[in-house]
């Protein structure tokens, strides 16, 4: 699993210079999940045991007091060093041993100890749907990412995880391999690993299903030449090829007129190598035009965007 | 050195750390946004007009500078449980229907016995439709059949209604043949 993340990253952060920082610190907490979740505890379920605890009681209480010793150390080393320069100056800032990289020594233990308490508030909090500061909930979700625990009961509401009720991180569309079927869309949960299948045509945050606007290159990346048909302007959409020299074949946004929310889709028939989590990170330029155009994205990413 | 929970809330408010949130320079991002010439599609639902299978249709359409509604592109609608995404290669075309750049815009017309088709106006046309129409009837309406039953038809001049036919134009279009008095009426819709 983490395989195919990392070397989508790899080729991404080559391929879109203006998202290298953010693949860069992606790259780094892939490592730090790929060191937790070795067994992929991620995909298993919330009543198996964490690792090296016998009682099942409290399962939630005891995975969270994992994460915030075994993991979130990880998360905020990596950060601050791979991290950008302001995200680790704040992540240093909050004294934690991993942050700082103090290794041993009582007052080092008991700091630790100390942090990993405090860890564990933050992560309930995070669990629990608190309003958290940004770098919080970049150290919770970056920690949470190895543990199966949502942050809500599942829910039947539309667009919410089957598995968790969380809210969708980022859409996309499965491969089809005749140029003449569409595929499915499925959205990817922003507080899960799950991922579920949802109508191409309703907005999955507020069910509407008309209105919807699919936001896509039309391929003229400079403005200064003179006006041409309008069918040469028109946006590359649906399952057809994709703009000429476009920068992102493989992604569009969708947005919803009601509720001025949208998506970032990533259409695997453009390109099947793509990963929809990572490939979606490298859309901040989108993410910067939709924001001018009004809309929000439905839930920011782990990086903020 | 302790830390709280209330450290944690303490770090990092919005602004503070620069560009994003979380303090990831946009430069870069920014000066691509500009460039990027991003133009937004309206998606709708819709039903192929072909047969009476009912394979669902996503079109997407976008407002033209002139205020013309442009049809960008048509294609299966894959959360249909009849087609699933998929169409038949006529339907898969029905792009074409609308938006065809080899779709002819005005009336041809190929004289008895000429070998090129010539432009017309729809006057001519629609006249000599008409006149076509009204030879052909009263050359060939029948008003007894063998039996001496009054049957007061139009045995000379079949129907074939269009496929993309829409329920009321079907309706109209059988209204009108009857009126005419023609008993060979076939059009897809019916299928």
């Amino acid at each position: 699993m983490y395989g195919r993340e990392r070397g989508r990253a790899v080729a991404l952060r080559e391929r879109y210079p203006h998202a290298r920082e953010v693949l860069g610190l992606y790259l780094a907490l892939v490592d730090v999940w790929e060191a937790a979740d070795s067994g992929g505890e991620a995909g298993r379920t919330d009543g198996e045991l964490p690792p090296g605890d016998g009682e099942v009681s409290p399962v939630a209480g005891a995975w969270l007091a994992w994460a915030a010793a075994e993991v979130l150390p990880q998360v905020m080393a990596a950060t601050v060093a791979a991290g950008p320069r302001p995200l680790a100056e704040a992540v240093a800032a909050t004294g934690h041993p991993a942050a700082a990289g103090v290794a041993g020594g009582s007052g080092a233990a008991a700091g630790a100890g100390a942090a990993a308490g405090a860890g564990v508030e933050l992560l309930a909090a995070w669990v629990a749907g608190e309003e958290l500061t940004p770098v919080e909930r970049f150290l919770a979700r970056a920690t949470m990412r190895v543990v199966p625990l949502g942050r809500s009961s599942p829910g039947n509401a539309a667009g919410r995880c089957p598995a968790c009720g969380g809210p969708p991180q980022v859409s996309y569309r499965a491969e089809s391999e005749d140029p003449l079927v569409s595929g499915r869309r499925l959205l990817a949960c922003a507080g899960c690993p799950h991922e579920w299948s949802f109508s191409a045509t309703t907005c999955p945050n507020c069910g509407e299903t008309g209105k919807r606007t699919v936001h896509a290159e039309t391929g003229q990346t400079t403005a200064p030449s003179p006006p041409k048909p309008s069918r040469a302007a028109a946006p590359s959409v649906g399952r057809g090829d994709p703009a000429p020299e476009a920068l992102f074949p493989q992604l569009r946004a969708e947005s919803c007129e009601s509720c001025h929310r949208y998506l970032i889709d990533v259409d695997l028939t453009r390109d099947p190598r793509a990963v929809p989590r990572v490939d979606e990170l490298t859309a901040i330029p989108l993410d910067l035009h939709l924001a001018e155009q009004g809309y929000t994205k439905i839930t920011p990413n782990l990086m903020g965007f | 050195m302790e830390v709280s929970r209330r450290r944690f809330l303490s770090i990092g408010p919005m602004g503070v750390l620069g560009g994003s949130a979380l303090g990831f320079d946009l430069t870069e991002s920014i000066a691509i946004k500009q460039r990027l010439r991003i133009e937004g599609a309206t998606l709708s639902r819709s039903l192929c007009p072909y047969c009476a299978v009912g394979c669902a249709l996503i079109a997407y359409t976008k407002k033209a500078p002139n205020g013309r509604t442009e049809l960008l592109q048509i294609e299966g609608d894959p959360d249909s449980p009849v087609n699933e995404g998929t169409l038949c290669p006529k339907g898969a075309t029905s792009l074409q229907l609308a938006v065809s750049g080899r779709r002819v815009p005005h009336p041809l017309y190929r004289a008895p016995g000429a070998a090129e088709w010539t432009q017309v106006s729809w006057e001519f046309t629609l006249d000599r439709l008409a006149r076509n129409i009204k030879d052909s009837r009263d050359a060939t309406f029948v008003t007894q059949d063998a039996e001496g039953n009054v049957v007061n038809r139009c045995e000379g001049i079949a129907f074939a209604g269009g496929a993309a036919f829409s329920s009321e134009e079907g309706y109209l279009a059988t209204k009108l043949m009857r009126g005419l008095g023609l008993v060979h009426l076939e059009q897809q819709a019916r299928v």
